[in-house]
């Protein structure tokens, strides 16, 4: 009954009132849009590796390391020798050592030269293994696995032919196009950075640098395919190893080996304690974002304070006339406040939709310039305190013009002319 | 029996400034009273206090038998929605709601009203028509005209009709014409004249133009009631 009244009142001001909509709907996506890859950032993060206990590399930060073995982010600052990872590897304490060499390409996914042991060892998520989609780990030398990002986004099926470049970057100078590879089998999506990943044998890494020197081509040395796979394809070095330990106990025992290990200057860290300062680095930058996007949904409310306190002027003889006919002080309060809430309630909704339209949109931007897997771009359930806490603040806001709504016709009577 | 009556009514907007000092004041059941003074005079204030939006610092004010002046604010406000029409100067209506839905309004807040509006037509939204028709706003009624498309003249009538509604016992008109020309106004006046007799209510009109006091029973002076003001006035 009032509410009808309300309603009528708000719609003959739709012009300026959905400038007011549109002010908190912005401001609700920014909100949403943050807290879904706050969450999505730290879930993925989560899930990019599990199973296994330490990460080889050369001696640097924890993080570079972690960052460009898992994340594919950034480059090493150096190999480590295969002797080394042959050496970890035969520790009587390791169940397992997977190579990793990075540094090729294909069409802007990383390259990952490793061994065929990688799908059989490496977990993501809850210990969830790798699971073939189509195909099989790689077999022969010119053998590829590609991730399911890589397959879905360039259409490949388990015969297509690749080739790689040289270099990272999808604006790659060298091309080694006289080494095609054949796709043997396409992983199943995991929501991690293996998704867009090219696999290839570490002799495979060899085989397609022969006859190149420090990035480019020798000239006048074409080396035939068939040569190639007659030569002895033994990697001297690598990017960084995973290692799996027989027993968790011995786990810090080898790191503190691998660390004071004299022939070569390495680096073992646990996945889990690199994730933590991830994390640490990460929450500054999140509690920034949530804090910049909580002082725009602030900014959002107080434009609409401003628009309902100007409307107010207009809206006295508004006042009046129902003072006149009865309508109690409470009545003209509650007028306000519901408009406030409709308003918010309307702009909310709205920066909802319109967080799941832009995250649908910014999806693929995302997975590949930034490697953020966005698992499901709905809202989650845990965002309705936060959503309610808006439109609470938005009802709330009305509570003020109210209250000076009820000041004015106190102080009018019946006399205000218009 | 007098419809209202003030006894030792004093109201000052601030103090040692007294607007309204009635000593006495009674109007009879039925009774169509004019009330004149001149601008500045303390008409539109006394009208607060008899609508009950102003609560004088001392005196009783009693309407159809009951002292508002001792009655709680949300009270009065009840009392002003069953009890009291009320017609302002201009801008009666709300320019977002139709004619039928202002007329209608006044039933909003007061159950009686809207009890009686049953009673006399069948439901609020027919009776709201019927007091629209006699009011001679058919036309505008049946084309759905907004408020806004109305002349001035057409948007008091309409406001007749809400503050007619449901029977209120007393009406109350703050120069209701005098954005009228001089036969609209007097068709106005006459029409409003017809409407409340039907009804049998009251109606106290108040304005600065003493040429409309024929159309009345009574009319009053301010400045012969008021014994405050008498001497600042314009
Ligand atoms: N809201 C108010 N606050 C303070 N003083 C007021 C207020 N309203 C009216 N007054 C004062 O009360 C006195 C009477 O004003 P009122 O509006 O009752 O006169 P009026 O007879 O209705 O005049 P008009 O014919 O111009 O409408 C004036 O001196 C005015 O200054
Ligand atoms: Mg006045």
């Amino acid at each position: 009954m009032l509410f009808n009244l309300a309603l009528a009142s708000s719609w003959s001001r739709r012009h300026t009132l959905f400038f007011v909509v549109l002010t908190i709907a912005l401001s609700v996506a920014l909100l949403m849009g943050v807290e879904k890859i706050r969450t999505e950032v730290r879930d993925s993060f989560n899930r990019s590796v599990s199973g296994t206990d330490l990460i080889v590399g050369a001696r640097g930060g924890e993080l570079q390391l972690i960052l460009y073995s898992i994340f594919h982010i950034g480059q090493a600052s150096n190999n480590i020798s295969w002797a080394s990872f042959e050496l970890i590897k035969s520790n009587k304490n390791v169940a397992w050592a997977e190579p990793i060499s990075l540094g090729d390409s294909h069409k802007g996914f990383r390259v990952v030269g490793t061994s065929s042991g990688f799908f059989e060892h490496y977990q993501t998520g809850q210990q969830q293994p790798l699971v073939f989609q189509k195909g099989m780990a790689f077999n022969d030398l010119f053998d590829a696995v590609v991730g399911a990002d890589v397959a879905r986004q360039l259409g490949y099926q388990t015969g297509s032919r690749i080739t790689l470049s040289h270099g990272i970057g999808s604006a790659s100078f060298s091309e080694h196009d006289d080494r095609p590879f054949s796709v043997v089998g396409v992983l199943k999506s995991t929501g991690t950075p293996i998704d867009q990943s090219v696999f290839i044998s570490s002799e495979a890494i060899v085989a397609i640098h022969d006859g190149w020197q420090s990035g480019s081509r020798i000239r006048g040395q074409q080396v035939s395919i068939e040569e190639v796979r007659k030569k002895v394809l033994q990697p001297k070095e690598l990017t960084a190893m995973l290692v799996g330990m027989k027993s968790k106990l011995s786990t810090f025992h080898l790191q503190r080996q691998i660390n004071n290990y004299k022939a070569e200057p390495l680096q073992a860290v646990l996945p889990g304690v690199a994730l933590q300062q991830l994390w640490q680095l990460i929450r500054v930058a999140e509690n920034a974002l949530r804090l910049v996007s909580g002082a725009v949904v602030l900014a959002g409310l107080i434009g609409m304070l401003a628009v309902l306190l100007t409307s107010l002027g207009a809206r006295r003889k508004e006042m009046a006339i129902l003072r006149s006919i009865g309508a109690r002080p409470w009545h003209i309060i509650i007028l306000l406040v519901f408009e406030s809430t409709l308003l918010s309630v309307i702009g909310t909704l709205i920066g909802v939709l319109l967080s799941i339209g832009i995250l649908i949109l910014a999806k693929p931007v995302l997975e590949n310039q930034f490697g953020l897997f966005i698992q499901s771009t709905g809202q989650s359930l845990d965002d309705i305190p936060l959503l309610a806490g808006v439109v609470l603040a938005g009802a709330a806001t009305g509570l003020w013009p109210g209250y000076r709504a009820y000041q004015m016709t106190a102080a009018d009577g019946l006399t205000a002319r218009c | 029996m007098a419809t209202v009556t003030l006894d030792q009514v004093k109201f000052a907007w601030k103090p040692g400034a007294p607007v309204i000092d009635i000593p006495k004041c009674e109007i009879q059941s039925g009774e169509h009273i004019f009330i004149q003074g001149p601008s500045g005079s303390g008409k539109s204030t006394l009208l607060n206090l008899l609508t009950g939006l102003l609560l004088p610092q001392s005196g009783e004010i009693k309407i159809a038998g009951c002292s508002i002046t001792s009655l709680s604010p949300s009270e009065r406000d009840r009392f002003r929605a069953d009890h009291v029409g009320f017609i302002f100067q201009m801008f009666n209506l709300l320019p977002y709601l139709s004619l039928r839905d202002n007329v209608m309004l006044a039933c909003r807040f007061s159950t009686l009203r809207k009890q009686r509006a049953i009673a006399q037509a069948g439901s609020v939204a027919q009776a709201a028509d019927q007091l629209l028709i006699e009011l001679g706003l058919e036309k505008q009624l049946s084309k759905r005209l907004p408020v806004a498309e109305l002349s001035v003249g057409q948007q008091q009538r309409v406001a007749v009709a809400r503050a007619l509604i449901g029977s209120p016992d007393v009406l109350i008109a703050d120069e209701p014409t005098s954005a009228l020309d001089r036969t609209t106004r007097d068709t106005f006046i006459q029409l409003l004249l017809k409407e409340v007799s039907q009804r049998n209510s009251t109606l106290l009109l108040v304005s600065h133009d003493d040429t409309l006091s024929p159309f009345f029973d009574r009319t009053l002076s301010l400045h012969q009631i008021n014994c405050a003001g008498a001497s600042d006035a314009i």
